[in-house]
């Protein structure tokens, strides 16, 4: 496997963007990414960019922002734009490393962005994208879907599943309160959480992520390009995106076996055997507070039915021995393309000790994850410092 | 020392086309349905199934396929079920060269390449919403006048007379004729093309590729894997491409600037020096006849505002196919132009076969905001 590493994370602050337009908050993050890696916009060969357009108000932002990208002097870049829902964020990040790993390019620019304030409800432009002869009528979307995941791991394996459910939205809020670019800074309490109101059955408020404006930006280098530009890069040490079928009924919903399917593919590549011992930092797609119980369950840190013992355990909090989404994760900051690649930025951000008052002691290997669709893709990453 | 993946060669093993169908027809089908006609197609074609595949990469913008998310659905529909799959927002080549990278980092050695476009969005209006609210959208710009302008720039500056663009459809749908794959076979007068209505000047009805629905796959592999399935794949033997700036005020409108930048690394690394000597064909993205003449000068096959002269010659074999203007599948117009270059360099074009065809160069161009940002690719095949 060729050897790639991040060498530059840009992130910007987040919540509400008003201030900016589409093009000035991409460029806040590319601006960061530079000033993190120490280069210049010419010294980029490529650029991934990514957006789930529909969301922005304004189609194909790419064409807008390419002025942002280093596209707008004169020159030109090779700039490929990449989509595939809540997965984008990591698709980008995959698309790089295959950039470089194909030996085609040193250094390449992945930027995720979204403005999801320029729409009037999140939720009905999700509604654009399901069955729309059967589900659309049905007002399905992103929430529906993962309530559709927690009833029936209620009642499949744990009936009190929301007393755990109440503990990740609040370690995820908790830990947001340390990341100055996250969204949600919500100090809640159990009283909080079980005083929220239902948004789908079983979901609550408290158990969903916002609506976020926001970018990021990370530069990836070949090894040559890394060790001669930085001192601690993050490697890139395993990799892979799986999709599956878009159809509701010929998947597994109380239990992701899809990507326990994907897990098991990646920690080989990447040599990882025992993932609850050599991980030492997650950061997962936990739009909703089932997902992460569920996503421990997939990637291997827990038995099937088992992720609560986890949390009841404190393993995954802040200062667990390991640490789930202490940057907040997407319960905190849902700039929905970008959301991904944060996960791949905050997991560099803790193999390279940069992720300040959010870093977690003596971090090696750090993993990314995203989901999208239907329940149907995810994409995982390996980083390290080694 | 370099790794052995950097020397690895790339082979396109098959393709396969969908159904091709306008507005006009009955009995269509949805995007998804063709996605799995054109891949099922390519991948009996060398007697694969989906089991034989490593990746699956798609090409398709869901402003218009009218889904949020499209490759949900033809994600399944060419194969990906349980592997690594995903989608490029740009004209189809785009797709192709990023399964070649994948291919070439030496983690894979199988991918099927897909593009499907169908008829759900009005393409006029929807290409509206990509111009940024501020400046061009209250001037209903839209991709169509926006290239319309490059097209009146590039007229005025050359003093390009019309009858070169009619020439030039004239020439492009003669090709169509003989084209047993091209969806309009029949030919038009340059008189013909002059005497149609201005659309939007300078360009007339005649002159603007019909949107069709349709499908193409391709598959590619790795170079042992690639001649257990093909007796003869046709190698990649370069990708490049080039994305400009978004205002039209900034940059020089009648000169194909990321084309050049595109060409010229794909001939440097090749070591091309006269393009139009040492390349058999070419398949160019006429989306109207002036930008085929503006790709001439890019692409270096004439002088710049030169362009015309390779009409009243044309020693070369350019879009054989037809172009966009007899089989226009809008962002998988990218992967029929590759699709027919294969089967030319293949031997196996039939009626429209030329006889010496060794090396062909494929242009590609992601339309969606005309003149403003422009992502131009270029794909050198070889045999």
């Amino acid at each position: 496997m060729k050897k790639v590493a991040i060498i530059g994370v840009g992130l910007t602050k987040t919540g509400r963007r008003n201030d900016v337009t589409h093009q000035e908050l991409v460029w806040e993050a590319v601006k960061s990414a530079l000033n993190d890696a120490e280069l210049e916009i010419d010294d980029i060969d490529a650029i991934i960019y990514g957006t789930m357009d529909n969301f922005d108000g304004i189609s194909s932002p790419e064409r807008f922002d390419s002025i942002a990208l280093g596209c707008g002097r004169g020159n030109g870049k090779p700039l490929m734009k990449i989509t595939t829902g809540g997965t984008t964020g990591i698709s980008l990040a995959l698309a790089a490393y295959y950039h470089i790993a194909s030996g085609l390019y040193d250094t390449v620019l992945a930027v995720g962005v979204q403005k999801v304030g320029e729409n009037v409800e999140a939720q009905q432009v999700l509604n654009t994208a399901v069955e729309p002869i059967l589900e659309k009528t049905f007002g399905l979307g992103a929430i529906h879907a993962a309530a559709f995941q927690a009833s029936r791991y209620k009642s499949t394996y744990k009936k009190n599943i929301e007393d755990y459910m109440c503990k990740v939205a609040i370690n995820n809020r908790k830990n947001a309160l340390r990341n100055p670019f996250a969204h949600l800074k919500l100090n809640i309490t159990d009283e909080d959480y079980y005083s929220s109101p239902y948004l789908v059955w079983p979901l609550r408020l408290l158990d969903s992520c916002p609506s976020s404006d926001g970018a990021v930006a990370i530069i990836f280098s070949s090894s040559e390009f890394a060790k001669k530009h930085s001192e601690n890069p993050a490697w890139i040490k395993g990799l892979g995106y799986i999709s599956d079928s878009y159809w509701w009924g010929t998947k597994s919903i109380e239990f992701w076996d899809n990507l326990a399917i994907l897990s098991r593919r990646v920690f080989r590549m990447a040599k990882i055997s025992d993932p609850l011992k050599e991980i030492d930092v997650a950061e997962l797609y936990n739009a909703f507070t089932i997902q992460e119980i569920m996503e421990y369950e997939a990637i291997g840190l827990a038995k099937k039915g088992e992720g609560w013992k986890l949390l009841e355990e404190d393993i995954t909090s802040f200062h667990g021995s390991l640490p789930v989404c202490p940057s907040g994760g997407i319960l905190s900051t849902n700039p929905i393309a970008a959301s991904g690649l944060i996960r791949v930025a905050e997991a560099a951000l803790q193999v390279m000790g940069k992720a300040g008052e959010r870093q977690i002691a003596g971090v090696k290997t750090a993993i990314a994850h995203a989901w999208g669709g239907a329940l149907q893709f995810h994409g995982l990453m390996v980083l390290s410092n080694e | 020392m370099k790794s052995i993946n950097y020397v690895m060669k790339i082979g396109i093993i098959a393709v396969g086309y969908g159904d091709f169908f306008d507005a006009s027809e009955k009995e269509k089908k949805t995007y998804y349905e063709n996605s799995f006609i054109s891949t099922k197609r390519a991948l009996q074609e060398v007697g694969m199934s989906r089991s034989d595949v490593d990746i699956f990469i798609e090409a398709s913008i869901d402003l218009f396929a009218g889904r949020l998310i499209s490759n949900m659905y033809t994600c399944t529909a060419i194969g990906s079920y349980l592997k690594d799959e995903t989608n490029t927002a740009e004209d189809s080549t785009l797709a192709l060269i990023y399964a070649y990278m994948k291919l070439k980092s030496g983690l894979f050695d199988v991918a099927v390449v897909n593009s499907s476009v169908g008829l759900d969005v009005d393409y006029i209006y929807a290409s509206t919403t990509i111009f940024d609210p501020f400046i061009y959208r209250p001037l209903s710009m839209n991709y169509l006048t926006s290239l319309a302008m490059q097209a009146s720039s590039y007229k005025s500056n050359f003093r390009i007379d019309e009858e070169y663009a009619a020439k030039i459809v004239e020439n492009n749908r003669s090709n169509a004729s003989k084209n047993p794959r091209a969806f309009l076979k029949e030919k038009v007068s340059i008189d013909e093309v002059l005497k149609s209505e201005y659309i939007i000047w300078p360009l007339r009805e005649l002159m603007l590729p019909k949107l069709i629905s349709g499908s193409v796959s391709l598959i590619i592999a790795t170079e042992d894997i690639a001649k257990r399935y093909n007796d003869s794949p046709i190698w990649i033997e370069d990708v490049a491409w080039c994305t400009d700036g978004y205002y039209l005020g900034t940059k020089k409108l009648s000169f194909l600037t990321p084309l050049y930048k595109a060409a010229r690394k794909v001939y440097n690394t090749l070591g091309i020096e006269n393009p139009a000597k040492e390349i058999d064909l070419f398949e160019i993205s006429d989306v109207t006849p002036y930008h085929q003449m503006m790709s001439y000068e890019a692409l270096k096959l004439t002088p710049i505002g030169k362009g015309y002269e390779l009409i009243d010659k044309d020693p070369l074999s350019i879009n054989l196919s037809g172009g966009n203007i007899s089989t226009y599948l809008f962002q998988a117009s990218g992967l029929f132009r590759i699709a027919e270059a294969f089967l030319q360099l293949s031997y196996k074009a039939g009626n429209n076969q030329i006889e010496k065809a060794e090396k062909a160069l494929i242009h590609g161009f992601t339309p969606i905001a005309g003149a403003s940002t422009q992502t131009h690719s270029v794909i050198l095949l070889g045999v």
